[in-house]
């Protein structure tokens, strides 16, 4: 049987006594309204003779009394239940602390432990496909190889989202030459669009340079490359087009593909957490849905725009990413 | 006929060493593995290697605690890192620990083979370049990594310092730029950036320019690289 998280049942507790310290105060406004009622209707019986100066004060200081007591017993409690309340609280954060401290090792762990073992399975597919003679050994050395890829870029993917979303994803901004390393990029993608019949395509002026971080850079190209090749494959597209160019004012990379494509209406959600096209059960494309959302993420970090375009189904679409160079670039 | 460049694996996943070692071997490298890091150690104390491939975690003594200790014990086999952590920041701990290159599991067969291969060949011109440099009253030993300054202060240099100083010197008073140290120093990977480079020759001018902020021997030459003068220049 499950252990129960005892910061629950104090937190509860706590919440129990918030409420009726809550309704304490209430009562407390309602009988200090009702004090000052009283107290202004006996001037008023003072004052017209109606009761007299020794009842008037006999009847004051007996409710003072009974004012003093309840400051006395009621203020004790909500004094222990602001000390409860500190304490719950203090219990909680650290217990907060201790979770992402663990969480952070847990990702630690997992990079640790998923990684090593698809190295170890890349690396004996590689040998397969690079050292084996027969056929059929080389042609299942590329099968797992190909999975062990996409199962290392769902790891990827989840570390990467994670990390941006704890804010642990820290940049350093550098000139870097655009052409090597969309290039870069592209070259590693060229075995598997060669396998599928897709060519990638890339125009780049030379000595194009855009102040970025690199890493950010190269993890928002290679999504959106592995997007639009998945959306080739399963589009029956045969062509990728990544694009960069400047105007002075603006640099511009756009990763064109001539696959599945997307309803224009759900361009505004291309970008979200999990988003995915189409129904899960008919779904022709593999992934989680985090390629694109660390893609916005990571260019709202490195302060680009991003747009999707599409003219619907089965005609395409067009990522872009735009930075306002000042006219640096 | 040269013999096979001896190479030691040390990684705890025993099936990524033994695949390793079984891809080196076939390239007709001489091959040893260790699976931890003491016996790494024991390995790299005992006999000398052409090069050595750490896995960076590992359990007891981790391949940059195995790294450091090598190189304080003078032993300067050069060290290619594998490692699941591949953020710049873990990069550079591997490089602060002696490392001479850096490659992220899960890595390609080709990437890997082309590394080793390409270490092999700065070592082999390391090896051959002239073992001494002097200059502006400093002396550089590029065998053993030490250093006389000007003012008489002695100096252990890093691995990567000494190959910076010497493509520098190879081609004294000529430009070298910043992409060719890379090609020279680091081999064909992307990383580091130009910027690692620029705080190498910072602190190479620490260690042996009279003023470091006018630097006579050390030059740079904006936008492009660097140029190195036997003789000062202003």
């Amino acid at each position: 049987m499950l252990k129960r998280d005892p910061n629950r049942f104090l937190q509860l507790g706590f919440l129990g006594l918030l409420f009726l310290c809550v309704i304490q105060v209430g009562w407390w406004i309602f009988a200090d309204l009702s004090y000052t009622r009283s107290i202004e209707s006996e001037m008023t019986a003072l004052v017209s003779g109606e009761a007299d100066t020794e009842t008037v004060v006999a009847s004051i200081t007996e409710r003072n009394e009974g004012r003093t007591n309840r400051y006395l017993w009621e203020g004790s409690f909500f004094l222990i239940v602001l000390i409860a309340g500190m304490a719950v609280l203090t219990r909680t954060l650290r217990h907060e602390r201790e979770l992402r401290r663990r969480q952070q090792n847990f990702l630690a762990a997992v990079s640790h432990e998923f990684k090593s073992p698809l190295a170890s399975m890349q690396l004996a597919a590689e040998t397969l496909i690079m050292r084996s003679t027969d056929p059929d050994s080389k042609r299942l050395g590329q099968r797992v190889l190909e999975d062990c890829e996409r199962l290392l870029r769902m790891v990827d993917n989840l570390l990467d989202t994670t990390r941006i979303e704890e804010g642990r994803h820290e940049l350093a901004a550098e000139k870097t030459a655009l052409a090597p390393m969309i290039a870069t990029c592209i070259e590693s993608f060229a075995e598997s669009a060669a396998r599928h019949e897709i060519t990638i395509a890339h125009q780049v002026p030379d000595g194009l340079e855009l102040t970025i971080d690199r890493t950010a850079l190269d993890t928002i190209l290679r999504n959106l490359i592995d997007n639009a090749l998945k959306a080739c494959i399963a589009g029956d597209g045969h062509r990728i087009d990544v694009a960069a160019s400047s105007d002075g004012s603006r640099v511009r990379i756009s990763v064109s593909d001539d696959g599945l494509g997307f309803p224009p209406e759900e361009a505004a959600m291309m970008f979200e957490k999990f988003h995915r096209l189409g129904d899960e059960q008919t779904r022709k494309t593999p992934g989680t849905g985090l390629g694109l959302y660390i893609v916005r993420r990571l260019a709202d970090m490195c302060g680009a725009e991003i747009e999707a375009s599409s003219k619907g189904q089965n005609q395409g679409a067009t990522m872009t990413l735009s930075w306002n160079t000042g006219g640096t670039a | 006929m040269s013999r096979p460049a001896r190479i030691l694996v040390v990684d705890d996943e025993s099936h990524l060493a033994d695949g390793i070692r079984e891809n080196l071997a076939a390239e007709g490298y001489a091959t040893d593995v260790a699976y931890d890091g003491a016996a790494g150690l024991a390995a790299l104390s005992g006999e000398a290697f052409d090069l050595a491939i750490l896995d960076v975690m590992m359990p007891g003594m981790d391949g940059l605690e195995l790294c450091s200790s090598i190189r304080s014990a003078g032993n300067q086999t050069p060290v290619l890192f594998l490692t699941v952590k591949g953020a710049p920041e873990d990069r550079v701990k591997g490089f602060e620990a002696g490392g001479d290159d850096y490659l992220t599991k899960p890595f390609h067969l080709k990437e890997l083979l082309l590394r080793v291969a390409a270490i092999l060949k700065r070592s082999r011109w390391y090896a051959e370049a002239d073992p001494n440099l002097e200059f502006g009253g400093n002396r550089i030993d590029f065998k053993t990594y030490k250093a006389r300054a000007w003012d008489g202060t002695e100096h252990n240099l890093t691995h990567k310092e000494a190959m910076i100083v010497q493509a520098l010197a190879e081609k004294q008073n000529e430009i070298v730029t910043r992409e060719e140290i890379l090609d020279r120093v680091w081999g064909y990977e992307v990383f580091p950036s130009t910027r690692t480079i620029d705080n190498f020759i910072l602190r190479v001018r620490k260690r042996f320019e009279r003023n470091p902020e006018e630097p006579e021997y050390f030059h740079t030459v904006r936008g492009v690289g660097y140029r190195f003068t036997r003789e000062a220049e202003e």
